[in-house]
């Protein structure tokens, strides 16, 4: 197994956990949204705080390419990046355990028992997701200038698109049809309240009641890649945010729809 | 006049801070960092209310609530140790211009609903609302960005 540092043998990940520790490290920080350019510098520096002599690590749109130089022995590595997500709690945890690497060396066992650990938390349950959504929706629905009634029907809106939304994230779905389904149910719910009077302020009530479906994670991530010279994968995250923006958009337009047709009847 | 300003600015930024700490946790901050991103959210969007109370255009005003949420987004970072994107993003969310959208959407579904030649005003507003809400996301997320272009990111960290 040990080769010299200018052997072009391949060394796939399950052989070496080195290699196996920096791409769940780069996949799990792609994959729940940080800029490329910070998940390369990161996967940079823990190589070498790990005893790698030379890194190269290559992220594109799918993917994730590494190259490392040990004294005993050269291998490169890939894995492939599924759809991304959003969840902050994996990047914020990455990052403690590099600054916590940084202070004090650990072994590479270590280190993916905790990667495992992070990776193996479960995320936040859907009805108290969609109950957080609904209260955040709420409270920016004050902000647009919505009235008192507002409060309440763009919180029981949100909720329940929210509480589909969230049940329909699973790789079945497409990301773009549960956007658009969740967008429908919360522009009717808030639509038609206004309609029945329980609000006077049914367009602030709408738009306040559709935020948590903005992709604000790949729009700030994909300028920021843009600006440090990771054009590609900057790209793909705008053109996401674009079709995620096109389907609450369409799913306004069909609880527009939906509405006229229960309320002009 | 003074007064009346900054208790439109605590007001605002009171809503704001709430909203940004709740969405922090929808997106998975952890819970004892939630008030992290409130602070971001209160201190980007009451700063844009003060402005255009101030009479300043709203794509500029804009632009400096993202830019003050970034530069709190990088020094809470370097204080805290976490990504700056997990203060940055929960705090933009209440800045975005939704009643816009809203407004640019429901012009062009009535635009493409009228029978015949739609009246210019109504095509004209759907037009003028759509331009703004795409110059207002622009300007916010340059002014997010652009701390990050100034301090920058010259070498590795994690």
């Amino acid at each position: 197994m040990t080769k010299s540092p200018n052997s072009e043998t391949l060394h796939f990940p399950k052989e070496l956990p080195l290699m196996q520790l920096l791409l769940g490290v780069g996949k799990a920080l792609m994959v729940n949204g940080v800029p490329t350019q910070r998940a390369h510098d990161t996967v940079v520096e823990m190589a070498h705080l790990l005893g790698a002599n030379e890194i190269e690590v290559v992220i594109n749109y799918d993917g994730i390419w590494i190259e490392l130089t040990t004294p005993e022995l050269r291998a490169q590595g890939m894995s492939s990046l599924p759809e991304f997500s959003v969840n902050f709690s994996v990047s914020i945890a990455i990052t403690k355990l590099c600054y916590a690497l940084r202070e004090k060396k650990q072994s590479i066992e270590a280190l993916q028992d905790q990667l495992d650990q992070i990776l193996s938390e479960p995320y936040l349950a859907w009805w108290k997701g969609a109950l957080l959504s609904g209260i955040g929706c709420a409270a920016v629905g004050q902000i647009f200038g919505g009235d008192e009634g507002a409060l309440w029907v763009v919180g029981l809106a949100a909720f329940c698109g929210s509480a589909l939304w969230l049940n329909l994230l699973r790789p079945s779905v497409s990301l773009y049809a549960a956007t658009f389904l969740a967008a429908t149910v919360g522009g009717t719910i808030a639509g038609g309240a206004g309609y029945l009077g329980w609000t006077e302020t049914p367009f602030e009530a709408v738009s306040a009641s559709m935020l948590y479906l903005v992709p604000g994670m790949p729009m700030i991530c994909g300028f920021l890649d843009i600006l440090f010279g990771q054009p590609s994968i900057g790209v793909s995250r705008l053109v996401h945010m674009v079709f995620a923006s096109l389907s609450i958009a369409i799913g306004l337009w069909a609880s527009v729809r939906i509405l006229a047709m229960i309320f002009n009847s | 006049m003074e007064n009346s300003l900054l208790l439109f600015a605590l007001k605002d930024a009171t809503w704001t801070a709430f909203a940004g700490g709740v969405f922090s946790v929808c997106l998975g901050v952890p819970v004892r960092y939630a008030p992290l991103c409130a602070l971001c959210a209160a201190i980007g969007h009451s700063l844009q209310a003060v402005l255009l109370s101030l009479m300043m255009p709203l794509a500029p005003a804009t632009f400096l609530g993202g830019a003050a949420i970034g530069l709190m987004g990088i020094v809470l970072s370097k204080i805290w140790h976490l990504p700056r994107v997990a203060l940055t993003v929960p705090a933009l969310l209440p800045m975005l211009p939704g009643t816009f959208v809203f407004n640019a959407l429901l012009g062009l579904i009535n635009t493409s609903s009228m029978q015949g030649m739609a009246p210019s005003g109504v095509a004209l507003d759907a037009f003028s609302n759509l331009l703004r809400s795409g110059i207002i996301l622009c300007a916010l997320t340059a002014g997010i960005a652009l701390p990050n272009l100034i301090i920058g990111y010259h070498k590795p960290q994690v």
